[in-house]
This record gives C-alpha cells, structure tokens and sequence, in this order.
C-alpha cells in the first residue's frame, strides 16, 4: 500500500480545482440565462400522424440500441477474464501485445454488435431512410473499424509507453497525451473524408457567404456531402480546426424537400459551432473527461499490473466502455448546450423563426425523428435538444424579440 | 484423423527450417500451421499500425538507401550501420507480410530484431560489393522487380485462399503455407538486393528446399 504523501494530495487538489476553471470557462453560452422555453403542443406542431409513426420507429432503435449495449458490456466482461489468453498469439513486445489485445477486444464487440447494426438497418430500409445494401453496409462497417484498429493502437502506444516510464503516475500526461491526439484527429478529419465536393448552388454559397459575414466567420469553405444514394435523410455538420476547418452539408437537404430559408437556418446553425469555436471547445471537453478517466482506468488496472502490462487491456476495455456509459449523460449535457447555443445564435443571424419551426418540423419527417422522446432516452441518446424544444427556442426567440419574426411563410417545394 | 496428422507432421517437418538456397536472404520457417480464427478473421486490419508504421520508417529508408548507395560506390561496401538500419526495416516488412498473408500465426513486433518472428528473415552481415554493380543496380533490379510483382499477385492468391481456408479449418493449408513462404523470400530478396544488402540476384525458384541442418545461423 503506498503511502498518502503530501504533495499527491497537492497535485489532486490542483488539479481538481483546474479542472472547474476549465469547465467554467468552456460551459459559456450565448443564450440568455432567463430564457424560459413555452410548452409546445407536440402533436399541434408535428402531426399526430408523423409523432405516432416517429414514436413507432424509434422504440425499436431505442430496444435495438439497450440490447446492443447489453451485449457489448457482456462481450467485454467475457474478454476482460479470457482476453489475456489471446497474449500467447503475439510475438510483437509487451507494447505491441496490449495494442492487438485492444485491437482483438474492438474486433468481438464489433463481431457482438453486428447483428444489432444490420437489424437498425432493416429498420431503416423497412421505413424508406435507408437504401444502402446489407452486404456494402458491413464490408463500409469492416472496413472502417480499421481506423479504430489504428486509433486504439496509437492511445495504447502512448498509454503503455508512459506508464512503463513513469509508472502510476502515467494518468496525468496520458491524459494530456489523450488530448492532443483528438487535437490530431479532429484537425485531420475533414482531410479524411471522401465525397465532399464546393457547393454547386450559387444561391446557398451566396446566403453562406452572408451568414458567414453576419457571424464574423471568415476562411471556412461549405462542403456538400453526397449521400443520396445511401439515405434519405437530412443532416449537416462543422468539423476541423484552424485551417481544416468546414461546414459540411449533406445533398439531401438540398434535393428540394427543404425551403431556401429552411437551408438558411441549417446554415447558420453550422457556422454558429465555428464562430462559438464548438469543435475545439468539444476537443476541451474531451480532455477534461480524459484527465479523470484516466485516473479511474489507472486504478482499475492496478491488480493486472497497471496499464504498462498488456494484461491489463482487456479490463481497460471493460472501464473505458462502463466509463463511457455513465459518462454519457453528462456528455450529451454539454453537447446539447452547444447545439442550443447554435440554434440560439442560428436565429439571431436569420432573424426569421418561422423557417426554424419548419426545418424541424421537416426534419423531424424526413428522420422519423420522435420530437418528444422519452426522457431516459434524452439523457441516454439526446446529443441535440429534441424537436420540440428547439421549436419552443424558435418560439421563445420570436417571443424575446417582440414579433420581429417575417409575416409570411415561404410555401414547401413539392 | 491421426493419418492425417501424422502426414501434417511429415509436411512440416519437410519444409520448416531455413530456405534460402545458400543466398544471403533466407527464409525460417516454423512447423505451427495452426491459425486461430479471431485473428484469421480481422487480420488485413491488424497490421493497419505496422503498414502505417512502415510508411513511416519508408521516409528514413529513401535518404538511408541514397547514402548507402554513394558510400558503396565509393567503398565498396555498405556502412554496417546502415545495413542493420535498412535490414531491420526489410526484416520487418517479412514478419508483416507473413502475418498477413498467414505464413506467420503470431501477431509480428515492430522494430525488425533478427528471431523475433518463427518465420524470419535471416540477413548476412555486409560484404564487399562490385563498384560497377552497385552504380547500375537501379537497372539490374527491373527484371527482378517484373517477377516480383507476379510473385506479388501469388501472395495476394495465396492469401485469399489461405484466409478462407483457415477461416473454417483453423489451420494454414501446408501447401499454400509452403508457396506464401516462397513469395515472401523472392520478395525480400529483391527489396534486399535494390537496398544494397546483398549483390547476390534474388532466387526465382518457387521451390523451398530440404531444410539445412541447421535450423538458424
């Protein structure tokens, strides 16, 4: 048993009381704090009909996803106990042995959970949002846990590395480390992906461009993201940092189904997470869940060793998925205050609700999206604010600023 | 059954060991044709890190091979720091290809140590090299390099063959085991002889001989 020293309790203290400036200082927001959101008739706004077959659609992902979970934590408490087994099949160091344990743990779960993908995707296919092929979608799927292969053998390289030089005290730096490789990846992310092509349209690069003056956003380029052929859902994202940075949207918002003011609101919504910097503020984020899971992670281990020994990485596993579990809630917190926020600054550059109300509105058609989920599925899955409550921002914001909301609705495309 | 395994025993025990026909790169090959079938399953995505790691390495080795190329054009031989250096990366690249291609079954390392892999590539130290030959190797490589990639499509064959069939059996066909390995050796032995660790041509013969007495140098 190591004894308590005083300068352990001195770097635990410090820590902890850096680790809430931090969080402080990342939590700001922009939406005023005596904002009170209306209630929203659900089915007045949605249409009993579409919140019925919503509701329907997602109870099964919501089972889908509870089993896949379930067997993902049992599959990993398998591998914790019979893992190490697998270190016999390594000629590659005790470094090299922990990062093809990881990468064999990464590859059962995947094996475990395949059978809950393919069925979210007959679900998908059964209500008309996805047309991709079984066989396409998991060879894209195989293929694609390579680069987890490649993430987990780098966090391990680094992870293992540290604690056999510095012992137990590895937490600290690995969780800096952790840090800096999600600076890498997410600053490298839009460089990776394929299928983005300059927008097209030079109606949505004009309104681009003038939202992105309105916000102060200067240098991003608007990407258009070609999945039709895959889905038909609507969707749009901000990615990179400094110059990788980008606003991506998917070619399915611009297919006609969404007004021009609708794609407006989408707009501004992006490039609301660029001028907030939510991305490298999402990246803080990171860190500072990292600097404690770590820690956990360095205790757990400690009757396998510790993280030097590659017979800790299957437990490491099983913590950092139980970590992740429970640390979801508190994630999705902050990522929905952040899409809040956008939302928020979203209406504030549009001045215009009334396409807010029916973006989510559409959007809530074209994703089967429930627009009031239950609420262990918001805490569980909610990374956005549900449909409702953003419909409720849009009318607080209308509400707040004294009708300043246009008179008329620009009619949907048919 | 116990038929069959004792012909496995004799299969192996007539090819495990070191082929090379006397050239300084040869192959050692271990008698465990069995392969587990978690790692058959993921194992073009488990060497993702050596392939990038590889890459990586490829960066110092252009620089490495240039020097090596002007010292044995002016000495006559390749600096032994330089020929382990560019050795180890050629060695590495083996153990990974073995893996890969399921001549191997362990999971391989990654810096290239000399009996660090039960199918290992043996390199002899540096010896002397003709001037001439060194300053047109650029040259005599080419036709080496066109079987190369024939023997190259034969891994890839072999390969596939080898992934679905020890994917159901659990074991590596000692045939196709057998023909991986004598890609592998071809291959290693032209990356050598472009790399300047030997001036011997590589050994186009498909063939992997009795093994020498000894197993290793």
């Amino acid at each position: 048993m190591t004894a308590v020293r005083p300068w352990h309790v001195a770097v635990l203290v410090s820590s902890g009381v850096a680790w809430i400036a931090a969080a402080w200082a990342l939590a700001g927001t922009v939406v005023p704090d005596d904002l009170a959101l209306p209630a929203v008739d659900v089915e007045g706004v949605f249409g009993a009909a579409l919140v019925e077959r919503a509701e329907r659609y997602e109870r099964f992902l919501y089972v889908n996803w509870a089993l896949a979970q379930i067997a993902m934590l049992a599959t990993l408490v398998v591998y914790a106990r019979r893992g190490v087994r697998l270190a016999r099949e390594s000629a590659a160091g005790p470094v090299g042995t922990g990062m093809l344990l990881g990468m064999l743990g990464l590859a059962v779960v995947w094996l475990t959970t395949l059978p809950f993908s393919v069925a979210a995707l007959w679900w998908d296919r059964r209500h008309g949002l996805s047309q991709a092929g079984y066989l396409h979608a998991v060879l894209g799927d195989w293929l694609a846990l390579g680069g987890m292969f490649l993430a987990i053998s780098i966090a391990l390289l680094v992870v293992m590395t540290l604690a056999r030089r510095l012992g137990p005290w590895w937490w600290i730096p690995g969780a800096l480390a952790l840090g800096a490789i999600a600076v890498g990846l997410v600053f490298a992310d839009p460089y990776l992906r394929t299928g983005l092509e300059p927008a097209r349209e030079g109606r949505v690069e004009q309104a681009y461009e003038r939202l992105a003056r309105a916000q102060g956003v200067a240098g991003v380029p608007l990407r258009i993201e070609k999945v039709s052929d895959v889905t038909t859902e609507a969707n749009a994202y901000a990615s990179g940092l400094g110059p990788s940075r980008r606003v991506v949207l998917w070619d399915t918002l611009l297919d006609g189904r969404f007004t021009e003011r609708e794609v407006d609101v989408v707009l501004a919504h992006e490039l609301a997470h660029q001028a907030r910097d939510h991305v490298p503020k999402a990246v803080g984020w990171f860190a500072l869940f990292a600097l404690p899971g770590a820690l956990v992670l360095s205790l757990v281990t400690r009757s396998r060793g510790g993280m030097a020994q590659p017979a800790a990485v299957p437990l490491a596993l099983l913590a950092v998925a139980v970590l992740q579990l429970v640390a979801t809630p508190a994630a999705n917190v902050v990522s929905r205050r952040m899409e809040a926020e956008a939302d928020w600054k979203a209406l504030e550059t549009t001045r215009d609700p009334a396409a807010a109300r029916g973006l989510f509105r559409e959007l809530a058609a074209t994703s089967l999206a429930d627009p009031s989920p239950p609420a262990w599925a918001r805490l569980l899955l909610g990374t956005h604010p549900t449909l409702a409550d953003r419909v409720a921002m849009a009318e607080a914001w209308a509400e707040h600023h004294g009708g300043s909301e246009p008179s008329t609705t620009e009619p949907r495309p048919q | 059954m116990e038929r069959l395994d004792d012909e496995l025993s004799a299969r192996r025990a007539a090819t495990a060991g070191r082929h090379g026909s006397g050239h300084p790169l040869a192959i050692l090959l271990d008698g465990d044709l069995r392969r587990p079938r978690l790692l058959v399953a993921f194992r073009p995505l488990l060497v993702v890190p050596h392939l990038c790691w590889l890459a990586l390495w490829a960066l110092l080795v252009t620089p490495a091979v240039v020097a090596a190329w002007v010292v044995a054009l002016v000495s006559g031989r390749v600096p032994t720091g330089l020929h382990r250096f560019l050795a180890a990366f050629v060695r590495t690249a083996a153990h990974v290809s073995a893996f890969l291609h399921l001549v191997g079954r362990p999971y391989p390392g990654f810096l290239g140590r000399e009996g660090s892999y039960p199918v290992d590539l043996t390199i002899a130290p540096p010896a002397r090299q003709r001037r001439l030959g060194v300053l047109a190797r650029l040259a005599l490589v080419l036709p080496a390099l066109l079987i190369e990639s024939a023997y190259t499509l034969l891994a890839l064959v072999v390969g596939v063959l080898a992934w679905c069939a020890a994917l159901v059996t659990g074991r590596m066909p000692a045939g196709l085991r057998d023909l991986g390995a004598a890609a592998l050796r071809y291959q290693a032995q032209t990356v050598g002889y472009a790399l300047l660790l030997t001036s011997r041509y590589p050994d186009a013969s498909p063939r992997l001989e009795t093994p020498l007495p000894e197993a290793r140098p």
